[in-house]
């Protein structure tokens, strides 16, 4: 199970993700599809590029604020959209994480555009565990205007 | 917002909160509004600015200008003046986008000049100027010469051939701010940034072709001062430091937030405040990598601007110097800069976080260019897309009543998913067309969110500023063509 809901603040105008999973991966894939969702229809995207990422990190927290902004980077970067992604990951002393995110060249004519994400605010909650061992997570996400 | 014991109103358009109203207030918070604007104001300023009053070093006041709406850790809108040697420096206290800003150019053509090639002219500079998600800028850097960028700023555009002389006069820091150094720069953010010099960006980016009205001069010798005459056709634009000023502002964040307590004992209210003392290793690189994503955005501006010329000179058949394309200032929003006041009758060094806020230097200061000294600084301020824009003039009483600074712009009521509820980008274009102004945008959905009604009024803030008198009109502009990012 992953899933995703995205609100807005009113006043600032960042965008609030709340994203679950029943594992971390799940929960990752879930925040990295809910933060491409911001900017386009997700749907519309076709995986055509598979980008690979590996990252390390000494707290899950951090682990996955690194993920998105990895893919924040690589959209920019490469003018990329990503519609789907792979994660696994180990636990330890550093955590690691090995993903792929599939997508193609941003094409206005096909992608719909919402929003440009720019940044990701801090979680003071984390990621939390809640219910039924299902892992969850609020990010919020500065658009680039900010 | 309720108004009562703890928000007290002790000018014409000035609130102060007390040191009592939060445990760790160092100073009290005084808000720059009207009543309208006070009592529409999110709740969350008061948190944030009262939160930003805590923090070590502050100066007099933790402060709000009239536009002021809830950001990450301070309030947009937020200015804090913070003593050199014993203050600290924070990330939140000066935007993600860092010197995100607005530059406004004069033009010697008349409305009725543009007005049959408004649409062409658009249309041109919609291809010309890239805006949107995803788009590039026409230079292809090395990261090897992004380094030259942001330590150059407009300095490297004009040595590159893309700027004029008096471009640099007429840009806040001469379009170069020294100090900046790009060692204290990501690989990440040099990625981010390499790309996106020359391109507008998205959500309230924007440029729009203006015009001047007679009934809307409010003050015709500065109005003639800065060059500016009844039916005048100018250009403004707005934005910033793109992905680039948000990788810097991230990457340090977490740097402070990993040495903030354990090293320098600092406790703070809120994480999005994270901070370091500002003579600390960590705020001394930070000033400086913040330097860069000053002078990368100078040198974005500077390269649409040059796009600009070259999209008038393609439409009217003639150089940019004959059509008269000459700036008329360039100021920035989010920022912290060292700058001198009288602090207890004696002169200090001071670091001033302006977020979402405007320096709004009064006459006779050594940092405006010599033609402006006599006058003040140009404040140029933007509304919404439907309502028009402002050039004010800085004064006195900002410098000694707010460290030099007033408002940036209007402000959102309306979150972008109401107003794409609302209103419908398509109608929303035809309704403009049939009052005069033409527009591309990127999208509908990102036109819709730009609707008037969704920014708080414009001519209201600006009358904060007037009435609290850290800002005086001299014109309201116009639109009659706008680029929407």
């Amino acid at each position: 199970m992953e899933t995703f809901r995205i609100l807005e603040k009113v006043e600032s105008g960042d965008l609030m993700l709340m994203a679950r999973g029943d594992s971390l991966e799940a929960l990752f894939r879930a925040a990295a599809r809910g933060l491409f969702e911001t900017m386009v229809d997700t749907d519309a995207v076709r995986p055509q590029v598979g980008k690979e990422v590996a990252l390390s990190a000494d707290s899950i927290d951090r682990l996955l604020d690194r993920w998105l902004l990895e893919l924040i980077r690589l959209y920019e970067a490469e003018s990329l959209m990503f519609g789907a992604f792979e994660v696994t990951m180990e636990r330890g002393a550093q955590h690691r994480l090995q993903g792929v995110a599939m997508g193609e060249l941003i094409d206005p004519t096909r992608h719909a555009i919402r929003d440009r994400i720019g940044g990701i605010r801090t979680r003071p909650a984390g990621i939390l565990r809640g219910k039924g061992g299902v892992w969850e997570v609020t990010v919020v996400f500065i658009p680039e205007r900010r | 917002m309720l108004l009562g014991d703890q928000i007290k109103q002790v000018g014409r358009a000035i609130w102060e909160i007390d040191r009592s109203y939060k445990a760790g207030m160092r100073v009290p918070a005084r808000i720059y509004a009207t009543e309208k604007l006070i009592r529409e104001m999110d709740e969350t300023v008061i948190e944030q600015v009262t939160n930003v009053a805590t923090l070590p070093g502050l100066l007099r006041y933790a402060y709000c200008m009239p536009d002021g709406h809830s950001g990450y850790g301070f309030p947009i809108g937020g200015v804090a003046a913070m003593d050199a040697d014993e203050g600290v420096i924070s990330p939140g206290g000066i935007g993600f986008d860092i010197n995100c800003g607005m530059r406004l150019v004069r033009t010697n053509l008349s409305e009725a000049e543009v007005a049959p090639k408004i649409k062409a002219l658009v249309d041109l500079l919609y291809e010309r100027v890239p805006a949107g998600v995803g788009t590039k800028g026409f230079l292809k850097l090395t990261p090897k010469a992004f380094k030259e960028v942001i330590a150059g700023g407009a300095r490297w555009c004009l040595a590159q051939g893309y700027a004029w002389p008096e471009d640099l006069e007429l840009t806040e820091e001469e379009g170069c701010i020294p100090g900046a150094d790009p060692e204290k720069i990501s690989t990440k953010a040099i990625d981010r940034g390499l790309s996106q010099i020359g391109t507008l960006g998205s959500g309230n980016h924007y440029l729009e072709i203006q015009v001047v009205r007679e009934e809307n001069i409010f003050d015709r010798k500065l109005a003639d001062a800065f060059g500016l005459f009844p039916g005048q056709v100018v250009v403004m634009f707005h934005c910033g430091s793109r992905g680039f000023g948000h990788q810097v502002a991230t990457d340090y964040l977490q740097r402070f937030l990993d040495v903030m307590e354990p090293k320098y004992g600092i406790k703070i209210l809120d994480r999005e405040l994270a901070c370091a003392p500002f003579r600390s290793p960590e705020g001394r690189d930070y000033f400086a990598a913040m330097k860069c994503g000053l002078n990368m955005s100078f040198a974005n501006r500077q390269m649409i601007l040059h796009r600009i010329r070259e999209c008038f000179e393609r439409t009217f058949g003639k150089k940019a110097e004959a059509l008269g394309l000459r700036m008329i200032y360039d100021v920035a929003h989010n920022t912290a800069k060292l700058e001198r006041y009288s602090i207890g009758g004696k002169p200090r060094e001071v670091l001033v976080h302006r977020k979402g806020a405007t320096r709004a230097f009064g006459p006779g200061e050594d940092a405006l260019p010599p033609r402006y000294r006599p006058y003040g600084q140009p404040v140029i301020i933007g509304g919404s897309m439907e309502t028009g824009s402002y050039l004010l003039v800085g004064t006195e009483r900002a410098m000694t009543e707010t460290f030099g600074s007033t408002a940036h712009g209007s402000g959102r009521t309306m979150s972008r998913t109401q107003a794409r509820k609302t209103f419908r980008g398509n109608q929303l274009k035809k309704e403009m067309a049939a009052r005069g102004i033409y527009v591309r945008s990127a999208s509908y959905a990102g036109l819709a969110e730009e609707a008037g009604p969704s920014y708080k009024e414009i001519d209201e803030v600006i009358g904060a500023c007037d009435l609290a008198g850290i800002s005086r009109r001299v014109v309201k502009f116009t639109p009659i063509g706008n680029v929407k990012g």
